[in-house]
């Protein structure tokens, strides 16, 4: 654990609130192990799940007895398969996402990486394979899901290694993606989003398509979310060569406007494709943030899994 | 700059202070592009929403961001203006600007109009009370004020110049106000305020807040424009100093009852002879809008009983005239002195003044009747002779002046060529020029001036007449005295042939008695011999005329006649004699003479009128009296004056002078030379002369002024001056207020009743304005904060 804890992303104070806390998924995932996720697969593990009739074909050494001998007749019992979670991370590594660097507060990448680091640690402690895509406009570096431990290592490595260049440009670079990832399993994409939303809506659904798990979590600086400015300030665009001197005060009112239609729209997106949206503010502490949204996720899988 | 701050220290105290709020309107300009200039650089991911904002917004933000900027500029603005501003009363501005001291101007018409009775007192009492109230309040102020007093009567002296009005002074200064009596003088408001432009323009460094009041009673001969005052009449000028001043008032005292009767005219028919009865005709004027009834119209003649004449009915606004005829009884004087003088008044009275008359100063006219002996006749004989009936003037001082009781009128003397040279002329009224050869170049000259000066010159021409001198001399190409020029003597030696008169001009004074059915009358007169003549068609300003001709085929003047200056030449070209013709035995020659003195005596009966104000000027020869004379005034007063040369008027004077001008103009090396030469060539003549004159200016009374002279002999000659209010006074139509504000435009002027005035005291015009600059100065402070508020919370 050496090396993992050396990485900048992996924050002790992080992953000691959110180390008694687990990520399961809530939808059904293919996994190879048995482990704590609902695999699609109804198998023979531990978990009854029905009776069914015996025909012709099935491995006898399925058959219940007990009900045979009370019934004569040949039932086989099924148990609900639990597999272990294939989950990739994509992580924004446009330039978008450097908002915030050499300020106090972390930059937006720099949260989102904490936080991908912090999960894939999660997910590694709890057997599952964990894979991290990092995009610009294309995909930059895949590295597959594993759940070998020293994946983390190789994960937090190339973490480092990112540095938040070019432009984002998702329609490409998820469908490419939609189609590497073949296993269903949980997505995670942590993003600013600033890109078009007819297209994230489409690239989602992508994603959604192919049954798998996404999990959305809009990494937001505080500044874009309170525009804080007072004096005339010269906005230079990140991504773009776009310039605009303005007087803050007197945009602040718009500008929020527009920041809240299009949170709303996204959220919007997200739930009518059944996708958790998580809106992480970079003031928010991160393990608070994660914390949070994990012991949301158990009490609503909780409920999932009674019905 | 300097035109900049002049321009502006017309209506406000500290202009430079002005230009400087004015400069400093930049200065939130200055901050603002500043502000522009000073940002912070970010950048920026969620551009999009940015530029979505900032689309959305850009317009908005840039009008309140304008509007703001103009309201700091124009809060920075009103305060550079409210610094300016020369009223600013409180205490903290006093201090800040040293300058809460008031001068306060107060121009009272004291005009003959203010005797109109109003409710039974003066306008003039009214007006002073104005004044009172005023002089008392400035007192009470907390300013310290300053107080002026220019009279219309006397507008280039103030009557109190520049005192300190406090509690101590001011019961002095009511009381030299409670005793100023109105003038017999018109209101010269315009010379006042003409006077009062000029204090105030060379105050310009103590430049105190000025406040001009006129009291008057707006009478609208007062404020009319008038042809020859141009840009300068009273409403302009008033103008101009109400912008030079802080606050101007005008102070209402008068009322708008018109009714008033008025002496216009007193005019003689004919010069006044003693012992000949002379005709007078008075106007009487109704300048009010009711009809005046039952005038007694009183003419005295100093200590005679009045005559009366009663005129029923004067209609509104029209006049009336009324003969009187008087004869004044030659007194018996001493050797010399042949004019004496008569005291004429004329008194208008009627039954219901109060209506009609409310102005009883102008009831009463005066007329200085100098009467003479006869109309004052000179004869100069070319041919005098000893015999009976050979001298040239012979039959002619008889025609003039026959020998027996009755009097003709005239007074003719007799003197020859060379006699003439020591003559004093300017005692006689008309000269007959009879068939003089020479005349030496000074007596032209002094002929000249005599002419000039008002007298009536006939030649009468016959054989004795040098051609070429007259020609040279008298004519000389129509600038001389003669307006012909000689031809040649015509007609026929032997008597066999003649001519007689023809009348060209019936109306002509001299010749109406000969007109139309009494021609032949003159036609008996046979002319054997005549001169020719040339008249020129004009000359100088006046027309030459020809009264008569002679028949006959060549159809020849006989008489021409031409002004002179105020005088007049009539040329005979004949004799007076009997040599050329049989004239002097008719009896039309008798007529013809009589009435040709009287025409050119013309009429000298009024030589003693004067307006009230208008200076007696005599002419005063110091060969013949002493230097000081003594005027005798109404109200027995009597002062001495002294007399001082006079400008010496020569005919040629004008001619004679514009070359000399010229000169001075040309040369630019020696202009001072030449001009210090033509100003010494200037006051020569009037060295030599002895001709000084006797000026008085003190004429404010109405009433006689009698001139006392002292000749160099010992004995006394007093001349008679009448001087009459100004007739113009006597129309108490007030002005028109329409007019009179347009006249004014946009001045700050505020015309108030008499009554208002000493609420207006303390308060300057600009003190209002002063407040105003105030309240707006806070309300724009105020806007800008609530906008700023507001657009702040918008955002």
């Amino acid at each position: 654990m050496s090396a993992v804890g050396a990485s900048n992303y992996l924050d002790p104070k992080t992953l000691d609130k959110i180390k008694r806390l687990d990520v399961r998924a809530r939808l059904v995932v293919e996994g190879f192990i048995t482990g704590q996720h609902k695999s699609p697969y109804h198998g023979f593990a531990v978990e009854f799940a029905t009776h069914r009739e015996y025909v012709p074909g099935d491995d006898t050494k399925h058959i219940d007895w007990k009900v045979w001998s009370k019934t004569d007749r040949l039932y086989i019992k099924e148990y609900e398969e639990e597999t272990n979670l294939r989950c990739t991370i994509i992580l924004d590594a446009s330039k978008s996402m450097r908002y915030g660097e050499g300020t106090d507060s972390m930059s937006k990448f720099d949260y989102a990486a904490t936080c991908a680091a912090s999960l894939a640690y999660l997910l590694q402690q709890q057997q599952d394979a964990v894979g991290l895509v990092t995009y610009d406009t294309r995909v930059r570096r895949n590295l597959p899901a594993s759940s070998h431990p020293s994946h983390l290592k190789l994960m937090l490595h190339e973490l480092d290694r990112t540095h938040p260049d070019n432009q984002t440009d998702v329609g490409d670079v998820f469908g490419e993606l939609a189609r590497q990832i073949s296993r269903r399993g949980m997505i995670v994409l942590l993003s600013d989003l600033f890109v078009d939303p007819a297209q994230l809506t489409e690239a989602l659904r992508q994603f959604r398509l192919r049954r798998h798990e996404v999990i959305v979590m809009h990494v937001m600086h505080e500044d874009e979310l309170t525009f804080p400015f007072d004096d005339n300030t010269l906005f230079r665009g990140l991504e773009s060569d776009v310039q605009l001197h303005a007087e803050p005060r007197a945009l602040r009112r718009s500008y929020l406007e527009a920041v809240e239609r299009f949170v709303a729209e996204v959220r919007k997106t997200c739930a009518a494709a059944g996708i958790d949206y998580v809106m992480m503010n970079t003031k928010t502490p991160l393990d608070a943030a994660l914390a949070g949204y994990l012991h949301f996720r158990q009490k609503t899988r909780r409920n999932t899994a009674r019905r | 700059m300097g035109f900049l701050t002049s321009a502006l220290s017309s209506w406000m105290l500290s202009p430079w202070l002005f230009l400087v709020g004015a400069l400093a309107v930049s200065v939130p300009i200055i901050i603002h592009l500043l502000n522009k200039r000073r940002f912070k650089i970010v950048d920026w991911a969620a551009m999009d929403f940015l530029l979505e904002a900032d689309k959305k917004n850009r317009r908005r933000v840039r009008l309140e961001n304008l509007l703001l900027l103009a309201m700091r500029c124009l809060a920075v603005f009103l305060i550079g203006m409210l610094l300016a501003r020369p009223f600013i009363p409180t205490t903290f501005a006093s201090r800040l600007i040293d300058n809460a001291q008031f001068e306060r101007v107060i121009v009272l018409d004291d005009s003959l109009s203010t005797q109109v009775q109003i409710g039974g007192e003066s306008a003039m009492t009214h007006a002073k009370r104005s004044v009172a109230n005023l002089l008392r309040s400035f007192a009470s102020s907390t300013t310290e004020d300053s107080f002026t007093l220019l009279l219309t009567s006397q507008p280039d002296t103030p009557l109190v110049n520049a005192v300190r009005v406090t509690d101590e002074t001011v019961d002095e200064l009511v009381d030299r106000v409670e005793s100023l009596e109105p003038s017999d003088r018109i209101a010269e408001l315009n010379d006042a305020f003409l006077e009062l432009e000029d204090i105030i323009a060379g105050d310009e460094g103590r430049s105190v807040n000025r406040v001009v009041y006129v009291v008057t009673d707006m009478r609208q001969h007062d404020w009319e424009p008038k042809e020859e005052e141009g840009e300068n009449h009273p409403a302009l000028v008033l103008a101009r100093l109400s912008k030079l001043s802080a606050g101007c008032y005008v102070i209402d005292t008068g009322d708008d009852e018109t009714g008033n009767l008025v002496v216009a005219s007193i005019r003689p028919e004919d010069t006044l002879v003693a012992g000949r009865s002379s005709r007078f005709d008075v106007t009487v004027a109704n300048r009010g809008a009711r009809d005046a009834r039952e005038v007694q119209v009183r003419f005295i003649a100093g200590d005679s009983i009045p005559l009366v004449e009663e005129i029923d009915l004067i209609p509104a606004g029209q006049s009336k005239t009324v003969p009187f005829s008087f004869t004044f009884v030659p007194t018996i004087t001493e050797e010399g002195d042949d004019a004496q003088s008569s005291e004429v008044r004329v008194e208008v009275v009627s039954s219901q003044a109060d209506e009609v008359d409310r102005l009883s100063a102008d009831s009463t006219a005066y007329f200085a009747a100098r009467v003479v002996r006869g109309i004052p006749t000179l004869l100069v004989d070319g041919d005098p002779s000893a015999a009976f009936g050979r001298s040239e003037t012979f039959y002619l001082r008889r025609a003039l002046a026959p020998v027996g009781e009755e009097l003709s009128g005239i007074a003719a003397d007799v003197v020859t060529e060379t006699e003439l040279e020591s003559t004093p002329l300017d005692k006689y009224q008309v000269i007959f020029l009879c068939n003089v050869y020479r005349l030496s170049q000074q007596q032209i000259a002094s002929l000249e001036q005599w002419v000039a000066g008002g007298g009536g010159l006939v030649m009468m021409l016959g054989d004795q007449v040098d051609e070429d001198f007259f020609n040279q001399s008298l004519f000389d190409e129509g600038r001389g005295l003669s307006p012909v020029r000689l031809i040649g003597p015509r007609g026929d030696e032997t008597r066999e042939q003649w001519v007689g008169f023809q009348v060209e001009d019936a109306r002509h004074e001299m010749l109406e008695g000969f007109a139309g059915q009494n021609n032949p009358i003159l036609e008996r007169v046979q002319i054997f011999r005549w001169w020719e003549t040339a008249p020129v068609e004009t000359s100088g300003d006046s027309l030459v005329s020809i009264p008569a001709r002679f028949t006959g085929e060549a159809h020849l003047p006989a008489m021409i006649e031409k002004g002179y200056d105020k005088g007049r030449v009539l040329v005979v070209t004949m004799p007076a004699d009997a040599d050329w013709s049989t004239w002097s035995d008719d009896p039309s020659y008798l007529i013809a003479m009589q009435e040709l003195a009287g025409y050119m005596a013309g009429n000298k009966a009024g030589r003693g009128e004067l307006r009230v104000g208008e200076p007696i000027r005599q002419p005063l020869d110091l060969t013949r009296y002493r230097i000081d004379a003594a005027i005798d005034m109404p109200g027995d007063r009597r002062t001495s004056v002294k007399a001082s040369p006079e400008d010496k008027r020569s005919g040629a004077g004008p001619v004679a002078d514009k070359p000399e001008r010229d000169d001075a103009q040309a040369g630019d090396a020696d202009g001072a030379k030449a001009e210090a030469a033509s100003a010494a060539g200037g006051a020569a003549p009037a060295e030599e002369s002895t001709v000084w004159q006797v000026q008085y200016d003190g004429t404010d009374q109405r009433g006689f002024y009698r001139l006392q002279l002292t000749r160099t002999d010992g004995g006394v000659e007093r001349l008679l001056f009448a001087a009459n209010v100004d007739p113009r006074e006597g129309d108490l139509r007030r002005v028109d207020r329409a007019k009179l504000d347009a006249q004014i435009g946009d001045a700050p002027i505020k015309i108030i009743r008499g009554e208002e005035a000493a609420a207006q005291q303390a308060v300057g015009a600009q003190w209002e304005i002063w407040k105003y600059l105030l309240m707006g100065l806070v309300g724009v402070l105020l806007g800008e904060q609530v906008l700023g508020f507001l657009f702040g919370k918008r955002r």
